[in-house]
Parts: structure tokens; C-alpha cells; sequence
């Protein structure tokens, strides 16, 4: 059986636990939709700026990710079955299937809260492709890291303070160019023309697939 | 897998010495019973045994197919059943076997794993999510998910607790069929899984 059809059962697996018991998808929606709902009734369309626009987005897009992302490991440990993945399965096969798992979580956040949000708060949003693009390499390295990190504060106590804690110096490269690429999309009349911003979005992914690739054997061990 | 050959192992958590210097053999047909009381490390050496816990001095070294190594690289080989190895409570028994056997990369053997389900009476259960199991129930397919990829060794950590006397007949049944051709490690303080091993290593506190 080949390594794709492994990663698919730790896909499947997670895919149905989550169906059945909602552990990350109900609370990451409801943070996201809560905070929207803020952020438009306090400022509506008096936020002007596609920099402040583009900033706000992805200050909500953070931290609900936040609240849902570490709990593909999180579940792992608190039930017990954490033990069960690593007699089972190889370290690469659980990263990427986590990952898989985490992306397809943050897509569907992302697929909800960004269109809300340029409705609510009247957002020009001049460029849909450059957006779609800027938005797709960005969760693809927030996913990867904040994946690999929750594998690491998993197994401390105070996870709840630690993981935003640990994650936002690692992932605040990818923060300020995806709030700069997102503003550009809003706004500027050639995005395209700073197209560095999402190389350099995609080089971080690539880079953090594959170091976390590596990393994920020394976490996933004792 | 012709043997498990544990060498001078030792476990420490921080300044406690849990114990040192275990050394000791399965062979191909050999049963070992971990004996001991509460705390005197039965449960950690048989999770150095499966390469879930590093151990602080010695080796734990697998021998199969002129092969040998680190446990890890013999995941299908053993199967393992321990309070610290759950499985998935939202999934039902084949959905948890289709799980195990998939991240195995094995072919699908659900004739066999059937004949477990059954073994241990669960079949009418076999599509409902484990959450609902009693512990007795959740025991048993345990065992099963343990049992289900034919592996060659086992390591059992008190396999029958919470078990009626049913089950627990059912499982010395099992486990007496599957001895002459494997390898059998049992943690326990039940003088009738001592029963089923050949050796005792016993620890003490």
C-alpha cells in the first residue's frame, strides 16, 4: 500500500472524529464570526486604509486559527491516543496528514471569513487572484508551523498560553507579507508588481514543509 | 520475528530510579511475565519494549527476517495492548481496524478481523463508536486492534482487567493459540496472566 494511501487513513480518521465530535471546527468559527461581528459593528466602513483593512483580516484569521489548529494534537494526547499514532504510523505520514487536516480546517475558515469580511466592512477588493493566491500560500505556511508547534505544546501543561505564544515570533515573517500582499490586493492598481511577496510566501511554505518534515521525528518521540 | 533481546535497560524520571539493569530474552514460541508491584516499573519497560519511551541506559533490539534494530523499524511485526495506547472512541471497531491496518500500509484481512470481532463476542457492536463500549468491551477490542495484523510478537500490559470471566477465557484461549508461534511479553499482577508465560522477570520497587 503506498505512503499516500497511509497519510489518507490519518486524513479519514481525524476527518471523521471531527465530523462526529466538532473539536476544532464549531470553536473556530464561532471566534471568527464573533469577531467579525466586533470589528464591523465598532468600525463598519470607516476603515479606509487597505494596509489597516488587510491588517484587521488577518488579526482574525490568526487567532482563530489559533484556536483551532493545535487541537490535532491536543485531542491526541488528552484522549490517549497518541501512543496508538506512534506504533502505527511513521513520523512523515502523521505531519502530512495533520497538515492536510489543519489546511482543509483553515481553508474552510478562510472560505467563510474572508468574503464576510469584505462584505461587513465594504472592502475594494480590486484584485480577486492576487487575494486568492496571497491567502492560499499564506495559510499553506501558517498551517505547516502551527502544526508542527502544536505537536510540540501538545504534551506541556500550559498549551493554552504557550502555542500562540510560540507560534506568532515564528510566524510573523509570514504575518507582515501577507498583510502587505493582502492590502496590495485591495488596493494597488498593479499588485503583480510586487508578485516577490508571495515567492517569498511560497519559499517560507516549502521551507517550513520541509524542515517540519525533518523537526516532526524528534517531536513525535518521546 | 525470531527474538527481543533486552539489555541492561534502565529507566530514570529525573532523580527516581525506576529500575536498572534488566536484561533478558524472548525467543520465537518464549512468554515472559513483567512482574511486580504498583510503581515497580512493569508498564514503562514493556513501553521501552514497544519504542514508546526512550530508556536511560541499555537496549531494547528486535530480530526478524536476518534483520535486526530498534523497535520502530518492526511496527507490524508487534502489536501492543496497554491502558496508555487507546484507540479512537468517536470510530466504530472497523472503522479503528480500517485506521490501524491503512497507517500499517497492510492489505485489507477483514475475514480475520471479523473472526476476532466475533471471538470476543462484539460482532453486533462492530459499527457502533467505542464511546458507548463498557470497559470490559473497551478491553476486548483493545486486544483485537493488537491482535488484528497477525504480528509476529505481543506486549501485553494487564490485558484482561476490567474483563468478566468470559472474556477473560476467551482471551487466554486466544492468546494460548497464538504462543506456540510468537513472542509474548505480559505486564500484570494477575497470577492467571502469570500463568500464561513460561519466565517471570520480576521488579521490584
Amino acid at each position: 500500500m503506498s505512503y499516500a494511501s497511509k497519510i489518507y487513513a490519518v486524513v479519514k480518521k481525524d476527518a471523521l472524529e471531527e465530523m462526529r465530535a466538532r473539536y476544532a471546527v464549531n470553536s473556530t468559527l464561532l471566534f471568527c464570526v464573533t469577531c467579525l461581528m466586533v470589528v464591523s459593528f465598532s468600525l463598519g466602513g470607516s476603515v479606509s486604509d487597505p494596509r489597516l483593512q488587510s491588517a484587521l483580516l488577518w488579526v482574525i484569521l490568526f487567532f482563530s486559527s489559533m484556536m483551532g489548529l493545535p487541537r490535532v494534537f491536543i485531542k491526541e494526547e488528552d484522549r490517549g491516543t497518541m501512543n496508538t499514532l506512534r506504533l502505527v504510523c511513521e513520523p512523515g505520514q502523521v505531519f502530512i496528514g495533520k497538515t492536510l487536516v489543519n489546511l482543509f480546517l483553515l481553508t474552510a475558515v478562510m472560505a467563510i471569513v474572508a468574503p464576510l469580511y469584505i462584505i461587513l466592512l465594504n472592502v475594494t477588493l480590486r484584485h480577486v487572484g492576487f487575494f486568492i493566491l496571497t491567502i492560499t500560500l499564506a495559510s499553506l505556511g501558517l498551517t505547516v508551523v502551527s502544526t508542527l508547534l502544536s505537536a510540540v505544546v501538545a504534551q506541556a501543561r500550559a498549551r493554552g498560553t504557550l502555542f500562540p505564544a510560540l507560534v506568532f515570533p515564528v510566524l510573523m515573517p509570514v504575518f507582515l507579507i501577507a498583510v502587505e500582499a493582502t492590502g496590495r490586493a485591495f488596493e494597488a492598481p498593479s499588485p503583480w508588481d510586487h508578485a516577490n511577496l508571495l515567492v517569498f510566501l511560497t519559499c517560507y511554505a516549502v521551507a517550513a514543509l520541509v524542515g517540519g518534515t525533518f523537526l516532526f521525528e524528534y517531536v513525535f518521540s518521546e | 520475528m525470531e527474538k527481543i533481546v533486552t539489555e541492561a535497560v534502565g529507566k530514570r524520571f529525573g532523580p527516581h530510579l525506576i529500575f536498572e539493569e534488566i536484561s533478558f530474552e524472548i525467543a520465537r514460541g518464549g512468554s515472559v511475565c513483567l512482574w511486580g508491584p504498583n510503581g515497580s516499573g512493569k508498564s514503562t519497560l514493556l513501553k521501552i519494549m514497544a519504542g514508546l519511551i526512550r530508556a536511560s541506559s541499555g537496549n531494547v533490539t528486535y530480530f526478524a527476517g536476518g534483520k535486526s534494530g530498534k523497535p520502530g523499524q518492526f511496527k507490524n511485526l508487534f502489536g501492543m495492548s496497554a491502558p496508555d495506547v487507546r484507540l479512537y472512541d468517536e470510530l466504530s471497531p472497523l472503522e479503528n481496524l480500517e485506521f490501524l491496518r491503512r497507517s500499517r500500509g497492510l492489505s485489507e484481512d477483514t475475514k480475520y478481523e471479523s473472526e476476532l470481532l466475533e471471538q470476543f463476542s462484539l460482532t453486533e457492536f462492530a459499527k457502533e463508536p467505542i464511546e458507548n463500549f463498557s470497559s470490559g468491551m473497551r478491553q476486548k477490542f483493545h486486544l483485537i486492534g493488537a491482535l488484528a495484523h497477525r504480528p509476529a510478537a505481543l506486549l501485553l500490559d494487564e490485558p484482561t482487567s476490567f474483563m468478566d470471566e468470559a472474556g477473560r477465557r476467551q482471551t487466554a484461549e486466544i492468546i494460548a493459540g497464538l504462543k506456540p508461534a510468537s513472542l509474548l511479553a505480559v505486564a500484570t499482577n494477575d497470577p492467571a496472566e502469570r500463568a500464561w508465560c513460561e519466565a517471570t522477570i520480576e521488579l521490584r520497587k
